[in-house]
């Protein structure tokens, strides 16, 4: 036996519309706070876990291997150079529209890491190629807030 | 067990408000157009008519509102619609004196479970009393559990098929 | 009981505070750290997870568990979410219970975490979303009208004042003060104090309700042969039960907590107990409004309807009483991370089973507690029983 009735037209579908609306306020962390602090300082650091020899970037609390603690010791400077190990180039907005410059993305190992960093890519025109050779471009001192944004991007090493 | 609780950071609002602490802030904005579905659809109707219907089960009996097209009871379809009066008894109230983030209101708002005549016992509905004083005093002399309650309506041409279609419930007595 | 005996053998937990400086997955990980050091395992001796966390809403992260789950040792892992609002915290104890009681798994992580302050304007609002979307949310309800609605039904039946059900939020908020991880613990609150805070949606004043919070707990659980090599006191899970009712909860008796009474019953029949009253030593049920712990109390058979306050009133519940109630301080003194508070009930049976709670420390050896919890629209009811 149905028990949906059968609705012909769409405009004949009720629907009742409302809106979720929320703010989400988000800290940086205990390692968060201190990593962002770094790169408005001009350096990028990572944590790294001397029983699994795995450094993170960004720098974490804790090791995720083995769940030990990351505590003052396993901070270290990583970067600022680091290999490109793939890249991609988007044309479309989060809302699917299309951008009016298409932005060049990269997955970076930084010297010195083992985890895999994302940032843009600079230097429009650059034959960006798998193993290339980049640097850390930061933003002028007196710019930098304590954000990812601290990082310009990426470009290949002059 | 001291040892085992992890001294964890508490911050202050001033830490957050003040930018002692880095935050990144996101709007968690969706959109939403929920299908009223079969029995909500013709409910909403009903409203627009100035009417307040439910549905019966002939397995348990039950004359439910709000109606559905199956049982969750019985966990199959229901049988038929069913009209009922606009009528009913308060099962529960409350006095609300803050809005929902937090700031309070200047007139309380009085939201009350309602057990509509016509339907099986303890069928309630959620929605809001009226007419029964500005203050928390005067409601609560005024209100009681088992109140009888009358719906008031928006005028037809006001009404748009929502629940809203009834203003709020006020008391029968004088 | 079905399947193998499964045990307890470690906990580990956060403060519980208003807002934390740590991320969720720190969170969890300060948790699941303590808890793994409590029993001297390592995370590698980990079969499975078992995450809980409720809505996403709060941590403002889709996915939420993925994101957690770092911190809560499941890189790598057989891992699983549970989510039934606040009776998250029992029912992942009761998942972690399954995975070993099958025969599938001989340990596992269960970690319960809650980061409600990423929640702007304040994170009562996204229980908004609680409410049905086309007949309920257009009245513009808050949260505290469903608790309200509730306390004013079940104050009416029976008769019950104010003053009968502010003696739990003392009661709770006094034994908080006994307790490293709390929140609002406050030795010296009076009955008084709670009857003039500022009304909220009447009958409910500020100190009836618990507090928004930040928080973690995990425990480690373990088939009983690793239980025995890995602890000389394993608390061992007797009886769970657990159970839903229906989402029109306008249509429901909010008088009484059907739905905690159908999860008890199952968990005592699995812990063949006959006399609940007796057989139970230490009670810690869901408290996060002062009159739902008298609500859950008459659910879980622990008391006849409408007399619960007579246990409080009588000092009975006191921690020294015949059947201590909510000795950890509860959810209205140590506070209340949606999904870790239950777990904190689970955790202090725990500790209070094998003489370890400190000054909380319920007297003369109790063997058998059960912890409730409870969620989603008035309506799960989640029930443990663990002895030793």
């Amino acid at each position: 036996m149905a028990l949906i009735e059968r609705i012909l037209h769409a405009r004949d579908a009720r629907a009742w519309h409302g809106t979720i609306r929320l703010e989400g306020v988000y800290t940086a962390g205990v390692a968060g706070e201190r990593w962002l602090r770094g790169l408005q300082a001009g350096k990028i650091y990572g944590t790294r876990c001397p029983r699994c020899q795995y450094t993170y970037v960004p720098a974490r609390r804790f090791c995720e291997r083995c769940l030990g603690g990351l505590d003052e010791g396993a901070w270290v400077e990583v970067g600022p150079q680091g290999t490109l190990l793939s890249w991609t180039r988007v044309y479309l907005a989060p809302d699917g529209s299309r951008l009016a410059h298409p932005r060049t993305l990269g997955l970076i190992r930084l010297d010195g890491a083992d985890a895999l960093f994302i940032h843009d890519l600079l230097d429009e025109g650059t034959p960006w190629a798998v193993g290339m050779r980049v640097e850390a471009v930061f933003r002028p001192a007196p710019e930098r807030v304590g954000s990812l944004l601290d990082l310009q991007g990426f470009r290949p090493i002059r | 067990m001291e040892r085992w609780v992890y001294p964890t950071t508490g911050l202050r609002p001033e830490d957050i408000e003040q930018g002692r602490v880095l935050t990144t802030r996101a709007p968690l904005r969706g959109e939403y157009a929920w299908d009223a579905g079969v029995a909500v659809g013709r409910f909403l109707a009903e409203l627009k008519n100035g009417r307040l219907i439910g549905r019966r089960c002939r397995s348990c009996g039950r004359v439910m509102i709000p109606p559905r097209m199956f049982c969750e009871q019985c966990f199959r379809p229901t049988d038929e619609w069913v009209p009922l009066a606009d009528t009913g008894t308060v099962i529960t109230f409350s006095v609300c004196t803050i809005s929902w983030d937090m700031r309070r209101l200047e007139v309380p708002e009085v939201p009350a479970v309602i057990a509509i005549d016509g339907a099986s016992p303890g069928m309630g509905i959620l929605h809001k009393l009226g007419e029964v004083g500005q203050t928390l005093e005067e409601i609560l002399q005024r209100v009681r559990v088992g109140m009888r309650v009358q719906a008031v309506w928006k005028p037809p041409h006001e009404r748009e098929g929502a629940i809203t279609d009834i203003r709020y419930f006020r008391p029968l007595e004088a | 009981m079905a399947g193998r005996r499964v045990a307890i053998v470690g906990a580990g937990m956060t403060k519980f505070v208003r807002r934390a400086l740590e991320t969720g997955p720190e969170l969890a990980w300060e948790a699941a750290h303590k808890a793994l050091e409590s029993c001297e395992m390592t995370l590698d001796q980990i079969d499975a997870v078992v995450l809980g966390s409720a809505p996403d809403a709060f941590d403002g992260v889709h996915m939420k568990v993925e994101y957690l789950s770092p911190g809560a040792g499941a890189w790598g892992k057989p891992t699983i979410r549970g989510y039934v609002g606040g009776g998250t915290g029992v029912f992942a104890a009761i998942q972690g219970w399954y995975h070993i009681a099958s025969g599938m798994f001989d340990t596992v992580l269960v970690v319960c975490e809650e980061k409600m302050s990423s929640c702007h304007p304040h994170p009562q609002a996204a229980f908004n979303y609680i409410f049905d979307h086309t007949l309920e949310r257009p009245l513009g309800p808050n949260l505290l009208w469903i608790f309200a609605l509730e306390m004013n039904a079940y104050m009416t039946k029976y008769g019950l004042t104010k003053r009968d059900i502010a003696m739990v939020a003392v009661k709770n908020k006094r034994n908080a003060a006994d307790h490293p991880a709390a929140q609002l613990g406050d030795p010296n609150i009076t009955v008084e104090d709670v009857l003039n805070s500022e009304v909220l949606a009447w009958p409910v004043q500020r100190l009836d309700v618990s507090p928004t919070s930040d928080g973690a707990v995990a425990i480690v659980m373990a088939a009983e042969h690793v239980a025995r090599r890995v602890t000389n006191k394993p608390v061992w899970v007797e009886g769970v039960g657990w159970s839903l009712d229906t989402q029109y909860w306008t249509n429901r008796d909010l008088s009484y907590p059907t739905y905690v009474e159908e999860a008890a019953r199952k968990a005592y029949a699995m812990a063949g107990i006959k006399e609940p009253r007796k057989e139970i030593h230490i009670v810690e049920p869901y408290d996060p409004f002062d009159y739902k712990e008298l609500h859950h109390l008459e659910g879980l058979l622990l008391a006849d309807r409408g007399k619960a306050a007579e246990l409080i009133a009588l000092g009975i519940a006191n921690r020294d009483g015949d059947m201590p109630v909510t000795p950890s301080g509860g959810l209205l003194g140590v506070g209340n991370p949606i999904a870790a508070a239950g777990l904190m009930k689970v955790a202090e049976l725990f500790w209070q089973l094998r003489g370890e709670a400190g000054k909380r420390q319920v007297p003369g050896q109790p063997r058998r507690g059960l912890a409730q919890a409870w969620g989603d629209l008035m309506q799960v009811g989640t029930v443990i029983i663990l002895g030793i």
